[in-house]
């Protein structure tokens, strides 16, 4: 099955799933256009090892870059960065590999270690 | 001398039909009338006194107490048909419905047409229908992570007359997309479903722990609401008449659970020691559940919660899924394809390794019926 996602001034609004024929008799009088993404592509990969599509599935309320030919996710902070090989956000640190569990602070702009109930 | 009288009886020898009195129709008593011996307008007869004939009631009212072979022309304004009662139920005779579109199946007396894709509803006459209509549920959060609402559940009845109808079936909403431990990263509501003028709302995604004083991103509302992380937590609403409000996790400290989405017929369900049960679905006449909420994960301890029945995507377990990096919680699956379940709530993980690691919504679908 093949999914579509309404783009409307660059921005995900609405995500279906239909196959291309659909479209040729589908009266549709909302702005923006359809266009094809993939249920199963994420950062780049196509989890079942086909070809992904448009660096990730579209949700509502992603952006869609013509340039880059890309679904993003919003922004989850203002400091962090987008990956430009897999199209998510990363953090401008690595999370601590110590295994304790961390948040991020975007205050500080650091990750901060959560010791129990809060 | 000419003839002039002939007596009656006099004359013998002759046929009867040249003694017979043929204006009197009781003497015809062989052969074939001509047509031309009748008027070209015949007169006017009453048909009061008639008996045998199969009488038709002409009403927008079925008749009460028919008999099997009773015939009622249905005048209802948008119906206007010949129906005929077979002992238990009236049968459509004439302008029967019919219909195209979808996968078609038959089953019980009824046909069904199944959009697991949008598509085209077309009908060649007016008819009534039995209708389910389900959204695309809501993805799975991340860290602590809360299952996505069940795409909103709308199921009735109605008359509809001969047209296209566009039949669109809502996608699953994204599961976060990557392991931002507190974010809003990628987990997106479900697609609407709709079909004849009714929306069905996809369901909200599961929202996301974050420590400290660093905030909690809550459940979002939907068609039935996300779950929020951790007791105390704003879990997301449903809508009226579609689906219920997410539920948060049990407690707000460690094992730190997930909650978990609504479903079309009951809020998402705290539960000590384990992330939160979805909520379960509702069954429709086809006998099948739709709409389950997502299960919410637990990162310590196990389990993650289950899915709500219809299609709810189970919580990830804590340590079901190790992929050799930090990993605190397993991986939320999928809603179920075409039932509107909620993705279940996964963990969290240090890189963004692992594609699909939280749970994506389920695809909606559209189901239309109608007696055969």
């Amino acid at each position: 099955m093949a999914h579509y996602a309404k783009v409307s001034n660059n921005l995900v609004t609405q995500v279906i799933v239909a196959e291309p024929e659909f479209f040729e008799t589908f009266v549709d009088s909302s702005p923006g256009e359809w266009i094809q993404t993939s249920y199963n592509t994420y950062g780049g990969v196509h989890s079942d090892g086909g070809t992904p599509l448009r660096k990730n599935y579209a949700g509502v309320g992603f952006t869609y870059d013509s340039v880059r030919d890309a679904f993003i996710a919003p922004q989850p902070y203002p400091s962090w960065v987008l990956d430009e090989d897999t199209y998510q956000w990363d953090a401008p640190v690595p999370y601590p590999t110590d295994d304790l569990m961390y948040s991020w602070d975007e205050d500080t702009t650091s990750w901060v270690e959560i010791t129990g109930e809060t | 001398m000419a003839l002039t009288k002939v007596t009656s009886g006099a004359v013998t020898g002759l046929a009867t039909s040249a003694t017979t009195d043929t204006t009197d129709a009781s003497n015809i008593t062989t052969g074939t009338i001509a047509d031309a011996r009748f008027p070209s307008t015949l007169p006017a007869i009453s048909g009061a006194n008639l008996t045998g004939i199969e009488t038709v009631t002409k009403s927008a009212t079925a008749p009460s107490s028919p008999a099997a072979g009773d015939m009622w022309f249905d005048t209802t304004s948008g119906t206007t048909a010949m129906k005929v009662w077979t002992g238990s139920a009236w049968d459509q005779m004439s302008n029967k419905f019919s219909a195209t579109g979808g996968t078609v199946t038959t089953s019980g007396g009824y046909k069904y047409h199944t959009f697991t894709s949008s598509g085209t509803f077309t009908t060649t006459a007016s008819g009534a229908i039995d209708y389910l209509i389900v959204a695309g549920g809501g993805g799975g959060g991340n860290h602590s992570g809360s299952g996505g609402g069940a795409g909103g559940y709308i199921s009735g009845s109605s008359s509809i007359t001969t047209a296209n109808y566009s039949v669109v079936v809502g996608g699953g909403g994204s599961g976060a997309n990557s392991g931002s431990p507190g974010s809003l990263d990628g987990q997106a509501n479900g697609g609407n479903s709709s079909f004849n003028g009714s929306t069905a709302i996809g369901g909200g995604y599961g929202g996301a722990q974050n420590g400290g004083s660093y905030g909690t991103v809550g459940g979002n509302s939907g068609g039935s609401g996300g779950g929020a992380p951790r007791t105390g937590n704003t879990a997301g609403s449903g809508t009226s008449g579609q689906g219920y409000a997410g539920s948060s996790g049990f407690t707000s400290s460690d094992p730190y659970p997930g909650g978990a989405g609504g479903g079309a017929s009951q809020t998402g369900q705290a539960v000590s020691g384990q992330g939160a049960n979805g909520g379960n679905g509702s069954t429709w006449l086809n006998g099948t559940t739709y709409a389950g909420g997502g299960g919410g994960n637990l990162q310590s301890g196990s389990p993650g919660g289950n899915g709500g029945s219809g299609g709810g995507g189970h919580g990830g377990d804590s340590g079901s899924y190790n992929q050799g990096a930090v990993l605190w919680g397993g991986k939320g699956q999928n809603g179920s394809t075409n039932t509107g379940g909620g993705g279940g709530g996964g963990g969290h993980q240090a890189t963004n390794s692992v594609a699909g690691y939280y749970g994506a919504g389920g695809s909606g679908i559209v189901i239309i019926r109608y007696a055969v």
